[in-house]
């Protein structure tokens, strides 16, 4: 029940994924890597996953115990923002020996790991819209993307997506300590902030990246420990 | 330190209390911003629906004991809104009546027309709209399509705005246009939305979704020179004039908004984490302090607007200040919580999503900091680097 995603194309491929297409497809993938009809649960019994597997799966990971779907058991909900993203929030999932069991486990390092492939396809995303953004959208007659404020804060965000993407290449799941992986979900969290910001209100739209960055956002919360 | 006067505090308990009210509609608002039409009886969104109209139009202000408030001054909205965005910033978006387009008209509008809109507002709660920003240009002035022309019997506007505040719920508002190129050729109109051509769709959004932000078409939409705001005033007068001071007058209260929803953000660790270890109180005790600084600035920028309405930079500070702090305030927040902190606890979540909105609310950071930039080229900040902030240091109304 481990044979989760542990070469560097597959995490490439995941990250291209979604890049192009936002997470739900990406993360079917990564579960579906560990074992058929599981569910990631986080430290505290969160998940964020596709809709559909967050239906029908029958059993979390890692605890490997059924999920229990008796009223109250296991609650599924979908915050408003992600209605139409085809992904579902889940709460109540057993979790193994506690927060302490995640702190040792090897197998769900390599899920945080294989998550901050796939957050990073979210962010290179995001950086495409907003070069984009930033390249047709004018003040007094230039395209930001040429003003020297603009510059300097996109700079910023590509320098913690570079951060990060330096920091897994070429690593597994036990070349790094949970703080690591810690550090590199908050780099990603705070350049897509910074991303969302430059493309001003159109980064407050649910039409992509907004709710895909939203869904990233919520991985994070959901799988790490604080 | 300039602490409320007597008569803010009466004002800041009464905005108080009414938020309290407001806050468990919040995750209602959201999920269906129609619900703010079933509020009207809440005392929140009955009283917005009258304030913000200046005495000689309005014969029925809020009275609080011997006091009487419009909400027509700086500092008596930062006080309103601070207590609004603390309930739920969509929802303060969301209340009905004169609202931002109302600052406008109380500053370019003529007597005839200041007296048709507050008597709109008055007869019973409408929502109204402030259109500026466009499709690709944003709230850049010199980039504006939207174009007044003359038509065969009246003026017609043409073209598009987008991100504006319950455009799809409102019955009428100002649409800012294009009449001749140059800065002079700028102005705005007071637009009913039932007229033929005029259309409303909502954007969905990430956040303040209970505010309906909506793009708007203007499809040969006819108005009579009536309508064209400030038509007695110079062009420049009725056009960047006007909007500088209107926005200098609104700076201050987006500010507060912001203040409102990190002093939200710190509540809601207190009321939920009963017990804090050393470590997370001192990080809470932080964060109270820095809410703290960022309002004191904000009452000193609605002072000193309320003081000179060209007083621009301390507005620019402040709400650049409380849009960052508000950010940074939510995220904070959460870290008080375990793992899933922002699916088990839906309002902390959308406090994170809300105060990304104030970024974007009246300039964006980078328009503040250019604004202060520019002021302290000028020499107009380093009075208030040397000495005490604004035209004073007590946050009593200034006459």
């Amino acid at each position: 029940m481990t044979a989760m995603l542990s070469d560097e194309v597959a995490w490439q491929q995941l990250h291209d994924s979604a890049r192009r297409n936002g997470p739900e497809r990406a993360l079917a993938r990564a579960h579906a890597d560990i074992a058929p009809h599981v569910i990631v649960a986080g430290p505290a019994g969160h998940a964020v996953a596709p809709a559909a597997l967050a239906r029908s799966a029958s059993r979390a990971w890692p605890s490997g115990a059924p999920v229990d779907r008796r009223p109250g058991a296991v609650t599924v909900f979908t915050p408003v923002p992600l209605e139409r993203s085809g992904l579902m929030a889940v709460r109540g999932l057993a979790v193994p020996g506690g927060r302490a069991g995640y702190q040792v486990n090897v197998a769900y390092r390599g899920w945080l790991l294989t998550l901050s492939w796939l957050r990073l396809g979210i962010s290179a995303g995001l950086l495409d819209t907003a070069l984009s953004y930033l390249a047709h959208r004018t003040v007094a007659g230039e395209p930001l993307l040429r003003k020297q404020m603009i510059q300097g804060e996109l700079s910023d965000a590509v320098t913690r997506q570079l951060a990060v993407r330096a920091l897994v290449s070429g690593r597994r799941a036990a070349d790094l300590s949970d703080t690591a992986l810690a550090d590199a979900h908050r780099q990603i969290t705070a350049g897509d902030g910074v991303l969302l910001r430059l493309m001003g209100a159109r980064g407050l739209t649910v039409e992509w990246p907004g709710q895909a960055a939203y869904a990233s956002e919520l991985l994070a919360d959901a799988y790490l420990s604080r | 330190m300039p602490d409320l006067d007597e008569r803010h505090l009466l004002l800041q308990q009464c905005c108080q209390e009414w938020a309290a009210d407001l806050r468990e509609h919040a995750l209602a608002l959201e999920r269906d911003p129609t619900t703010v039409s079933r509020l009207l009886q809440l005392p929140a969104v009955s009283h917005s629906a009258r304030l913000q109209i200046p005495p000689p139009y309005n014969p029925a202000p809020l009275v609080i004991g011997a006091e009487r408030f419009y909400l027509t001054r700086a500092l008596e909205r930062t006080v309103f809104c601070e207590a609004m965005a603390w309930a739920d910033l969509g929802m303060m978006l969301a209340l009905p009546g004169a609202s931002m387009c109302g600052v406008l008209v109380d500053v370019v509008g003529d007597t005839r027309q200041k007296e048709w809109f507050y008597s709109r507002i008055l007869e019973r709660p409408t929502w109204t709209f402030f259109a500026l920003t466009e499709p690709g240009g944003g709230s850049d002035a010199s980039a504006m399509r939207t174009c007044l022309r003359s038509g065969r019997d009246s003026l017609v506007l043409d073209g598009a705005k987008r991100y504006v505040s319950n455009a799809a719920r409102a019955s009428l508002g100002a649409v800012f246009f294009r009449a001749a190129p140059g800065p002079l050729g700028v102005g705005a109109a007071l637009v009913e939305t039932g007229t033929p051509g005029f259309a409303a769709t909502v954007i969905d959004t990430m956040a303040v979704r209970g505010a309906q932000l909506g793009a708007i078409t203007l499809d040969s939409v006819q108005i009579a020179p009536a309508q064209i705001l400030g038509r007695g005033l110079s062009p420049l007068r009725r056009g960047t004039w006007g909007w500088l001071r209107t926005f200098n007058q609104l700076r201050p209260t987006v500010a507060s908004m912001g203040v409102g929803l990190a002093q939200a953000a710190h509540d809601y660790v207190a009321a939920n984490r009963r017990v804090l270890r050393k470590h997370e109180q001192d990080r809470l005790d932080e964060l109270s302090r820095r809410i703290e600084s960022v309002r004191q600035i904000t009452r000193h920028a609605a002072i000193a607007v309320d003081h000179d309405p060209d007083s621009a930079h301390l507005a620019a500070a402040a709400k650049q200040a409380a849009a960052v702090l508000a950010e940074e305030a939510a995220r904070q927040a959460t870290g008080f919580f375990g793992p899933g902190a922002r699916l088990d606890h839906p309002l902390l979540d959308k406090l994170v999503r809300d105060a990304r909105a104030l970024e974007f609310m009246e300039g964006t950071g980078n328009i503040q900091r250019l604004g202060l930039a520019a002021a302290l080229s000028k020499g107009a900040v380093q009075a208030d680097l040397c000495g005490p902030l604004g035209p004073g240091a007590a946050c009593s109304p200034m006459t």
